[in-house]
């Protein structure tokens, strides 16, 4: 299945988030953890993600700070902030009504 | 004999001329370089310039990542973004030495302080403000186009904003 550009930079930012949730990471993870998640179906273009984190971070949704990879290398990586939380609730929120929307459509049951 | 530090050093400083300027910024990609590289060498059992070819290639064109870092930036860091240019941008063939830019600064000043102090001088308010209109301006960007860097700064200035506020769309 390929996704249009247009919806994986809709769905870039409770992505981020949403995995952000579970613990803190770093870019090349995130891209790595979509891909897996996906099933490989989604590819983030690599250096597409890093304006997304700072803007996110501008945002105060995400804080990021730099720590050391196991190579000794630095890294950064982010942290989801409370405000951040706040906003994955709400896009959980509006995907989830769209979904709902779409499967009423559909004939299906709705997820709630 | 590829060594895979030096084309990354290189590729940093090439993407640090197109617009992802900050040093964070590129330590970041450098970060992301490395362990794509690794794991391409891992999983696709590239060699070290294969891997290196194809993760610059995916993570993407630098003139298009300075774009979009470009969309984040407030109106003076847009600015501040081009003066940064001009410091940082000599493997990117912009070269403008500090030498060149003072003289092009000095003759800015000098020019906008004649056209300060002509009205000052001149009584007849009309008189100065067509000399300033006929003599000074042309003057002024007639003697500009003979500075030293005046061409490379001019270049890189327009390559910088039409970047900056081309991709800011």
């Amino acid at each position: 299945m390929a996704f249009s550009k247009d919806f994986v930079a809709a769905s870039a930012t409770p992505l981020i988030l949403s995995i952000l949730s579970h613990g803190d990471s770093y870019g090349y993870a995130l891209i790595q953890r979509v891909r897996e998640l996906s099933g490989g179906d989604m590819q983030w273009s690599d250096g597409m993600l890093y304006p997304i984190l700072h803007r996110l971070e501008k945002r105060g949704l995400i804080e990021s700070y730099w720590g050391r990879a196991e190579t000794g290398r630095r890294r950064k990586n982010y942290r989801l902030q409370a405000t951040g939380l706040a906003e994955l609730n709400d896009q959980r929120q509006s995907w989830n009504t769209l979904h709902n929307m779409l499967q009423r459509l559909n004939g299906g049951t709705a997820y709630v | 004999m590829f060594n895979l530090e030096q084309e990354i050093d290189k590729w940093c400083r090439s993407a640090k001329g197109k617009g992802c300027g900050q040093t964070d910024r590129i330590e970041e990609l450098q970060d992301h370089l490395y362990c794509e590289i690794a794991r391409l060498q891992k999983v696709g059992g590239l060699d070290e310039e294969g891997a290196f070819l194809k993760a610059t290639r995916k993570l993407g064109d630098a003139d298009e990542l300075g774009a979009e870092y470009a969309k984040n930036n407030t109106v003076l860091s847009k600015l501040c973004a081009i003066e940064q240019a001009h410091v940082e941008a000599p493997s990117n063939g912009c070269a403008s030495t500090k030498k060149a830019s003072a003289i092009i600064i000095i003759h800015s000043l000098f020019f906008a302080a004649a056209m300060l102090i002509t009205p000052l001088l001149i009584e007849n308010k009309d008189g100065a403000g067509m000399i300033v209109i006929t003599v000074l301006i042309p003057l002024w960007i007639a003697t500009a186009a003979f500075l030293p860097g005046w061409r490379r700064t001019a270049q890189c200035e327009r390559r910088f904003l039409k970047r900056i506020f081309g991709g800011a769309r």
